[in-house]
C-alpha cells in the first residue's frame, strides 16, 4: 500500500493516542516524539565559525617551544593558559568551557581539516559544507545528505523542523532534497505582526491549500504547519534554565533559539547556526584582544547551551567547525594569515569527552605544510561522518560524504 | 522608431475589465495558446513583469513585432530610466574614480599601517578619509580594550552640535560639516534619530547625499548604489529584454560582492561596461570581456596565478629571503572557465586541460587592484613554451594564448549545448525539451555563437509557445519584488530596502559565493521561510511599508467585484485561478468590517533603508479592501508563476 507521508502521519498519531480530534500541528508533535524516539530522541547541532578561527590560540599545544617563538607577541603566555593535559590548553576566555571537559563532555579533534589546499575562505567554506572538498558541482550540502541517508523509517515521518537553521538564509551545508527551514529568529517566524495576523494567515493559508500548483502547495503546507507548530510552542515566552547565562549578541541568541527548538520537541534532528569574526589578519590580541572576544562569545554561548539542555543533553552532539586553520607564525601586523588545519570540538551528552584526538603533525619547521601551517592529519569529514551516523542514523556514508571512502573503521570514536 | 509609452496609474479608467479570461483559446487546437494568452505568456518572459497595460500594447503591436522589437534594444528610447539613475551620481563613475573618492577598508587599512598612499588633495575627499581612517582608529583601540564594552553613549556634546546643525540651511550644514575634526563627524551623524537623518540630508544634492553617507559608512556607498541600479534598471528600463538578458549573464558569469575587498568598486562597472554591451551580441566577445574584467580576475584569483617557469617564479625561487613557499599556479578561473562559462562540466576537459589553461592565463592580471587599476598583461608572471588544450597546441605568444583558448571554447559543440539549455531554462522550462535545446545549439554553431539569433530560435519555437511552458516558471525573488514593483506601477525613491527584503528571500544581490550563480530552477527557491518572506512582502508592500517605495493606489470602483477584477486584470492579466478569484474576493468582504486598528497591526515592518533615506511611515496607507486584495494576489500562488 502507498501510503502518503500524512496518511501515515495522522494513522500512527491516531494509533497513538486514539483520538481523531487533535489538530494537525499535534499531530506533528506527536509524531515528532514517536520517531525521534525511533532515533532515540538523538541530535545533532553542528556550528560553523566562518572566517577561519586560529586553532593553535585556541587550542595551544604550549608543550610546543615553536609555538612561542613563531607567535612572539599573540602567544597565549604559559601561566594563563588553561592546561587541559600537559601538552594543550585551551584559550583563557574559554575557561566557561572547562568544567565540560573536566566531566569528559567535551572532546577535541586538532589538526583537523581539508584535503584540499585552498586558502580561499570562500572556496573552502563551500567545500566543507557541500563536504566535497575539491569539487564545485556538487549541489546539496553534507548535512542534508547526512538526513537523505537516515533509514526509511524516519525519513518517512518528518516534520518540517527535521532541519533548522538559525540563519538568514539555507546554508549550503543544509541545502538540498530534504525540506529544512532557514530562520533567522524564531519570533519572525509568522505571516504579519502580532495576533492580529490571523486574518492574514487564514487568507493566504486558503489561497495556497487549495491551488493546483502542486510545488507551492507542498511548500507552503509545510510552511504554515511550522508558523502553526511554532505559535503553539509559545516560544516568545521562553525562559532558559536556571544558570543558563547566554552572552549578547548573535551567537548566544542563536544557541539559545537551538535549546528552545529542540526543547520544544518539534522533532528536530539536525540544527546549524554560525559565528562570523575570525579572519584576523591584524592585532589578532593574545589573552585579550580581538580573538578572546570571539572566543568569549563562542565558549560562553556554549556553556549556556549545555546549561539549558539540562537531562536532554544526554542526547545532543555539538560539533564546531572552521574552514581553515591560520598561519603558525604570526605576519608583520600582530595577525596571522590563511593557513590550513584547525580545531573542532565535539560537546554533547553521549561524547567521549576530555581527550584531544588526532595525530599531532608538529610544529617544526620541516613538519609544517607548505612550511607555514599545520599540516591536516584528521579529514573534516570523519569527524562528521561519525556523528552523523551516531546522531542521526546516517549508516550510508558514501551517500553523506561521496567520493570520501569513509567507513566506520575511519571513526575516532569519540561519540559513545 | 516605435516606443512603448509608460502608463499611469489611471490605467483602469479606460480599460474593460475581463473578470477571469482563460490563458487558452477553447476554439483553437487544444494545447496552443490564445493570443492574449501569447502576449501574456511572451511578456512574462522577456520581461520582468507586465506593468499595467503593457500586455494589451503588446497585443495591439503584434506579440512577434514586439519580441523583434526587444531584440533591437538600441532602438528603443531609456531616458526615463536615466534621469532615476541619476539619483546614483557614483554609479557613473570608473573604479578608479570609484576608490579615490570611496576608498574600501583594504586601502583604509593600508594608509594606517604605513602604505604610501597619500592623502587627496580635494577637501571633500579628504574629509571622507580622514573620517574612515579616524573611525578605524577608534575600532581598533575599543577592540584592544575591551571587547565586550558597551556601545558608546550617546555624547551631549555632539548631540547639542547636531541639534544646532539642523537648523541651518543645507549650504551652511555643509560648509560646517567640512570645517568639524576628523572623528567627531561620525559619532555625530550616527546618534542621529531616524526623522532627523532625513531633514540633515534634506535640500542637498545627489552627490552631497553620496557624501554624507560615506561619511556615516564609507564602503556602504558602492555596495548600496550598485544594488539600487540593479533594481531600478530592472523595473524601470524600456529595454526589458536587454535587461533579463544582462541579468542572465551576470548570473552565469557571477561574481560575489564580498571576496577580495575589491570586488564592490569593479562589479559597479561590471554589468555596465563587460555584460551589457555583449549581452545579446556574440557570446565569445562577452568571455573575453569578462575575461579582461578585472571584477572576474579578482574574484577567480587569476590575478594570484603565476607560471612555475616565468621570470618572476624564477626570481623568487633564488631569493633566499623569500618567506613564502614559491609562487605558482591558481586553477581557479581555468577549472570555472571550462566548468561554469563554457563546456559544462561534463564538457570533455580533464584535469590536465585544466593546469594548461591556467598556464595559458598567467599574466592576466590586474595592475594594482586596490587603485582600481583595468587588465594588465604581465609578461614576467607568464608560463613560456607551448601549452596543449583540448588537443590543440597553443604555440608561446603571450596574452594572445588566452584570446585563443576563448575562442576555442566558445566555438565548441558543448559550449553551444550548455549554454543553450541555460538560455532554455530561463526562457522555457526548468527541463526544457531535448529537441529545443538541440536546434538552439544548431543556430549557436551556425551563427558562430550570436546570442541573439539563438534567442530568435527560441522565441519563434513551437516548444517556448507550447502549454506546457505556459507558467512553468517560478519566479526567482528578484523577479518575484521586482514583477510587483513593475505591475503595481511602484515609485521607487530608494531600493535599499527592497534589496533588504531579497536578502529575506534568500537571494541577496550579487550575493551568492559559489561561481556557478544563482539557480535557474524552482527548488533552491521553494523553502519555508522563503516563501514566507514573500508573502510578508506583498503585506508591507502594498500598504507601503517598505520605506522609499510607494505603491499607486487602486483605483475605487463601484463594487468588491469591480475592485477585485481590476486587480486581477493588473497583478495577473485577467488570468487569476478561480479559486484564487473566490478567496480574495472571500477576505474582501471580511476586511470591509474589520476595525481599522486590527488591520494596521497586521503588517510586518521591513529594515529602514538607507542611513539618509526616507524613514518608515509609521502608518503607511491605511489598508482598505482593495489594498488587502492586491496584497492577497501578489502573495498568491498564481503571482509566483511566469
Amino acid at each position: 500500500m502507498n501510503l502518503t507521508r500524512r496518511a501515515f502521519m495522522k494513522g500512527g498519531a491516531m494509533a497513538l493516542v486514539g483520538t481523531t480530534a487533535i489538530p494537525a500541528f499535534l499531530t506533528r508533535s506527536v509524531m515528532a516524539q514517536a520517531t525521534t524516539a525511533a532515533a532515540n530522541h538523538k541530535k545533532l547541532v553542528v556550528v560553523f565559525q566562518r572566517g577561519a578561527a586560529d586553532g593553535l590560540n585556541i587550542v595551544i599545544p604550549h608543550a610546543e617551544p615553536s609555538y612561542f617563538q613563531m607567535r612572539p607577541s599573540i602567544a597565549i603566555p604559559q601561566g594563563q593558559i588553561i592546561d587541559l593535559d600537559g601538552f594543550f590548553g585551551l584559550h583563557p576566555a574559554m575557561a566557561s568551557l572547562k568544567p565540560l571537559w573536566d566531566q569528559k563532555h567535551l572532546a577535541i579533534v586538532h589538526a583537523a581539516g581539508s584535503p584540499d589546499m585552498s586558502r580561499s575562505h570562500f572556496d573552502a567554506q563551500d567545500f566543507m559544507e557541500s563536504g566535497t572538498p575539491g569539487v564545485k558541482s556538487t549541489e546539496d550540502g553534507w548535512l542534508n545528505r547526512a538526513l537523505q541517508a537516515e533509514n526509511e523509517r524516519i525519513r518517512a515521518s518528518q516534520t518540517p523542523f527535521r532541519a533548522v537553521s538559525l540563519t538568514p538564509q539555507m546554508p549550503r551545508t543544509l541545502e538540498g532534497r530534504v525540506p529544512a527551514i532557514a530562520l533567522n529568529n524564531v519570533r519572525d517566524f509568522h505571516l504579519g505582526n502580532g495576533p492580529a495576523a490571523a486574518p492574514a494567515n487564514a487568507s493566504f493559508e486558503a489561497l495556497y491549500a487549495q491551488t493546483a500548483d502542486a510545488a507551492l502547495h507542498g511548500t507552503a503546507h509545510e510552511t504554515f504547519d511550522a508558523v502553526q507548530m511554532l505559535k503553539s510552542s509559545q516560544l516568545d515566552r521562553y525562559t532558559p534554565a536556571p544558570g543558563a547565562n547566554y552572552p549578547r549578541g548573535a551567537f548566544g541568541d542563536s544557541m539559545k533559539q537551538v535549546a528552545q527548538l529542540l526543547k520544544a520537541n518539534l522533532g528536530v534532528e539536525a540544527a546549524f547556526t554560525d559565528i562570523g569574526g575570525w579572519d584576523h589578519h591584524q592585532n589578532e590580541g593574545s589573552v585579550e584582544g580581538q580573538l578572546a572576544g570571539r572566543l568569549r562569545e563562542f565558549s560562553e554561548s556554549l556553556s549556556a547551551f549545555w546549561t539549558d539542555m539540562g537531562d536532554q543533553a544526554g542526547d545532543v552532539v555539538v560539533v564546531t567547525m572552521s574552514e581553515f586553520g591560520r598561519t603558525a607564525r604570526e605576519n608583520g601586523t600582530r595577525g596571522t594569515d590563511h593557513g590550513h588545519a584547525n580545531v573542532m570540538f565535539v560537546m554533547g551528552g553521549p561524547v567521549r569527552g576530555g581527550r584531544v584526538y588526532g595525530q599531532w603533525p608538529g610544529l617544526a619547521p620541516e613538519q609544517l605544510n607548505e612550511g607555514r601551517d599545520l599540516k591536516v592529519t584528521t579529514d573534516f569529514r570523519q569527524v562528521l561522518a561519525e556523528a552523523a551516523y551516531k546522531q542521526i542514523g546516517s549508516k550510508d556514508l558514501a551517500l553523506t560524504f561521496p567520493g570520501a571512502h569513509i567507513g566506520a573503521a575511519n571513526f575516532l570514536n569519540l561519540i559513545v | 522608431m516605435m516606443c512603448l509609452p509608460r502608463w499611469t496609474s489611471h490605467f483602469f479608467a479606460g480599460c474593460t475589465l475581463l473578470g477571469i479570461a482563460a490563458g487558452f483559446a477553447s476554439a483553437e487546437t487544444p494545447g496552443r495558446l490564445s493570443e492574449h494568452g501569447q502576449a501574456v505568456h511572451a511578456v512574462s518572459r522577456l520581461t520582468f513583469g507586465a506593468e499595467p497595460g503593457y500586455v494589451s500594447q503588446v497585443e495591439a503591436m503584434g506579440v512577434h513585432r514586439w519580441i523583434e522589437w526587444e531584440l533591437r534594444p538600441e532602438g528603443i528610447d531609456d531616458s526615463a530610466l536615466q534621469s532615476k539613475l541619476a539619483m546614483l551620481p557614483a554609479m557613473h563613475l570608473s573604479a578608479q574614480a570609484l576608490i579615490l573618492k570611496y576608498p574600501p577598508p583594504p586601502v583604509i587599512r593600508q594608509m594606517e599601517n604605513g602604505g604610501n598612499e597619500s592623502m587627496p588633495v580635494d577637501p571633500v575627499e579628504r574629509m571622507i578619509y580622514a573620517n574612515a581612517l579616524a573611525d578605524y582608529r577608534e575600532r581598533l583601540n575599543k577592540r584592544a580594550q575591551d571587547a565586550e564594552s558597551e556601545p558608546a553613549k550617546p555624547n551631549p556634546q555632539q548631540q547639542s552640535a547636531a541639534s544646532k546643525l539642523l537648523t541651518e540651511p543645507a549650504a551652511e550644514r555643509w560648509d560646517t560639516l567640512q570645517s568639524m575634526t576628523p572623528g567627531t563627524i561620525r559619532p555625530m551623524l550616527r546618534d542621529l534619530k531616524p526623522a532627523e537623518r532625513q531633514r540633515f540630508a534634506e535640500g542637498m544634492t545627489a552627490q552631497q547625499k553620496e557624501v554624507l553617507l560615506a561619511l556615516v559608512n564609507e564602503d556602504r556607498v558602492v555596495d548600496n548604489e550598485m544594488m539600487d541600479e540593479k533594481l531600478l534598471r530592472a523595473i524601470y528600463s524600456n529595454r526589458q529584454l536587454d535587461e533579463v538578458m544582462t541579468s542572465f549573464w551576470a548570473n552565469h558569469f557571477s561574481v560575489f560582492l564580498h571576496k577580495n575587498g575589491v570586488e564592490p568598486w569593479y562589479l559597479a562597472g561590471y554589468e555596465r561596461d563587460v555584460i551589457r554591451p555583449h549581452a545579446m551580441g556574440k557570446f565569445e566577445d562577452l568571455l573575453d570581456a569578462v575575461a579582461h574584467s578585472p571584477a572576474m580576475l579578482e574574484f577567480l584569483d587569476n590575478e594570484q596565478s603565476i607560471g612555475p617557469h616565468s621570470i618572476a617564479a624564477v626570481r623568487a625561487e633564488g631569493n633566499p629571503n623569500r618567506k613564502n613557499a614559491a609562487p605558482g599556479l591558481n586553477e581557479n578561473y581555468a577549472r570555472e572557465l571550462m566548468e561554469l562559462h563554457t563546456l559544462g562540466v561534463n564538457g570533455g576537459y580533464t584535469q590536465n586541460d585544466v593546469t594548461e589553461v591556467a598556464k595559458v592565463f598567467t599574466g592576466w592580471g590586474v595592475v594594482n587592484p586596490r587603485d582600481g587599476y583595468g587588465f594588465d598583461f604581465n609578461e614576467r608572471r607568464h608560463e613560456p613554451g607551448a601549452k596543449k588544450v583540448l588537443g590543440h597546441t597553443i604555440q608561446e605568444k603571450g596574452e594572445q594564448e588566452g584570446i585563443e583558448v576563448l575562442h576555442l571554447l566558445a566555438m565548441r559543440p558543448a559550449t553551444a549545448h550548455f549554454l543553450s539549455t541555460k538560455l532554455a531554462e530561463q526562457f522555457v522550462s526548468d527541463n526544457p525539451p531535448p529537441a529545443l535545446v538541440d536546434r538552439m545549439a544548431k543556430t549557436y554553431l551556425r551563427t558562430h555563437g550570436d546570442i541573439r539569433q539563438v534567442l530568435r530560435t527560441m522565441f519563434r519555437s513551437p516548444e517556448f509557445w507550447s502549454q506546457d511552458a505556459y507558467r512553468a516558471k517560478l519566479k526567482t525573488p528578484f523577479e518575484y519584488v521586482v514583477s510587483a514593483c513593475r505591475a503595481t506601477h511602484a515609485t521607487v525613491d530608494d531600493a535599499a530596502p527592497l534589496a533588504a527584503s531579497l536578502d529575506r528571500m534568500g537571494m541577496p544581490i550579487y550575493g551568492v559565493q559559489q561561481p556557478n550563480g544563482y539557480s535557474l530552477k524552482a527548488d533552491p527557491w521553494l523553502g519555508a521561510g522563503a516563501l514566507l518572506a514573500r508573502m510578508n512582502f506583498a503585506l508591507a508592500f502594498t500598504v507601503d511599508h517598505v520605506p522609499g517605495t510607494t505603491v499607486a493606489v487602486p483605483a475605487q470602483a463601484a463594487n468588491p467585484e469591480a475592485e477585485e477584477a481590476a486587480l486581477e486584470q493588473q497583478l495577473l492579466n485577467g488570468l487569476a485561478d478561480a479559486h484564487t478569484h473566490q478567496t480574495v474576493l472571500t477576505e474582501m468582504n471580511a476586511a470591509t468590517d474589520m476595525p481599522q486598528a486590527r488591520r494596521l497591526n497586521q503588517f510586518s515592518q521591513l529594515p529602514s533603508g538607507e542611513f539618509f533615506g526616507p524613514p518608515v511611515k509609521p502608518a503607511g496607507v491605511t489598508p482598505t479592501p482593495a489594498t488587502t486584495a492586491e496584497a492577497l494576489l501578489l502573495g498568491s500562488p498564481d503571482f509566483q508563476r511566469k
